[in-house]
């Protein structure tokens, strides 16, 4: 009898346990959402604010989603490899260190790759030649990659040693910084190259 | 070069490539409306948050089913409760956000001085909702589907699913956001 007792409460601790954790997910979603929407609309503000700038190379618009999309997909998988590895136990800063390099070379080939492609895309499709289009991706994801990638990974260990859970707020995080670093750094490079 | 670095960008490499053009297909949409785009102001502001908006869900997906997987709690089976409890998180969350997302973008452009209409607000609430609704369904779908499959071939999920969701979000996303202000404006 006393055995029954016990195992209902078991059961309706768990429960209960199990919707405050589903509370908290919910919760944890809607504020990473939030700090991902505000990031995302300063990196609009700023795109309205500069749009003379960006107007001053043809074709931008078609590089545009590709970088953002490049380095929110870089940085996301770099946050997502290093919770998971901090999940499993099996970080250290060598594991840390090789996945900075690998983000950062791969940034610097996709957007030599990206910057191709959308001279290519302005060529064909718009009639419009300009190969500035090949060296803003370049020099931006630089700039963008030497900020970006050691403070995603600082962000991810901050997270996982404040006990939050880094799977709902990395995306966030990482996307929401992404857009607004690599706007500003596509504008840079617009000066740069102007 | 080290092995893990090496092993990092062989199994990403392709899949960015891949998001890039897919990317660059949806910047095409973009280049063909961006009159439209920089003349209603709202519409420029929302863009950019609405393609982190919506890659956003994309990571959430593929990170929290990707430590499910690690953790052993979802035993490679879509009719897990866990899966269950995930995907209905994620739909109510993306509501709520879009609804958020419009508000905020009207209320910034109202403030630069644009003459915003309750018409205006309500085609760019339907575009954003649209988007919205349409795009975390295929990204859950494909996500989930793809992290089975690359936990049955022995590959890491998470070189691979961060980049897959988000390059469906944003090419998905360019290329109905596109449509749609093609059609209500």
């Amino acid at each position: 009898m006393k055995k029954e007792v016990l195992l209902k409460r078991n059961r309706k601790l768990e429960k209960t346990l199990e919707k405050k954790k589903k509370i908290k997910n919910i919760e944890e979603i809607i504020f990473s959402q939030a700090f991902s929407i505000i990031g995302g609309l300063t990196a609009g503000t700023i795109l309205a604010i500069y749009i003379d700038k960006i107007l001053l190379i043809p074709g931008l618009f078609i590089l545009l989603p590709g970088f953002l999309e490049m380095g929110n997909a870089i940085s996301g998988s770099l946050s997502s490899r290093l919770s998971s590895r901090l999940y499993q136990r099996k970080f250290t800063h060598s594991i840390l260190n090789q996945n900075i390099t690998a983000s950062f070379i791969l940034i610097l080939i996709s957007s030599t790759f990206l910057g191709i492609l959308a001279y290519l895309i302005s060529k064909f499709f718009f009639n419009i030649n300009s190969v500035t289009i090949i060296f803003i991706p370049i020099i931006a994801s630089i700039i963008s990659g030497l900020i970006l990638l050691p403070l995603t990974s600082k962000i991810v260990l901050w997270l996982y040693h404040h006990h939050d859970d880094p799977d709902n707020l990395i995306g966030a995080s990482s996307t929401t910084l992404g857009d607004i670093i690599n706007i500003g750094a596509i504008l840079i490079s617009i000066v740069i190259l102007t | 070069m080290k092995k893990l670095t090496g092993t990092i960008i062989k199994e990403s490499f392709r899949m960015i490539i891949l998001a890039s053009i897919l990317s660059s297909i949806g910047g095409i949409g973009l280049e063909l409306i961006n009159e439209k785009l920089i003349a209603v102001l709202p519409l420029l502001i929302v863009f950019p948050a609405l393609n982190n908006m919506i890659g956003n869900f994309g990571t959430i997906v593929s990170a929290n089913f990707t430590t499910l997987l690690f953790t052993n709690q979802l035993r490679a089976k879509w009719k897990s409760k866990k899966l269950k409890q995930l995907l209905h998180t994620l739909f109510t969350t993306a509501f709520f956000s879009s609804l958020f997302l419009t508000v905020l973008a009207s209320l910034i452009a109202f403030y630069k001085g644009f003459p915003l209409t309750s018409e205006i607000f309500f085609k760019v609430l339907i575009i954003v909702m649209i988007c919205t609704a349409i795009l975390v369904t295929l990204i859950s779908l494909i996500s989930v589907s793809a992290g089975f499959y690359y936990y049955h071939i022995k590959q890491d999920p998470d070189n691979r699913l961060i980049a897959l969701s988000t390059s469906i979000a944003d090419l998905g996303g360019l290329i109905i956001f596109s449509i749609l202000i093609h059609l209500m404006f």
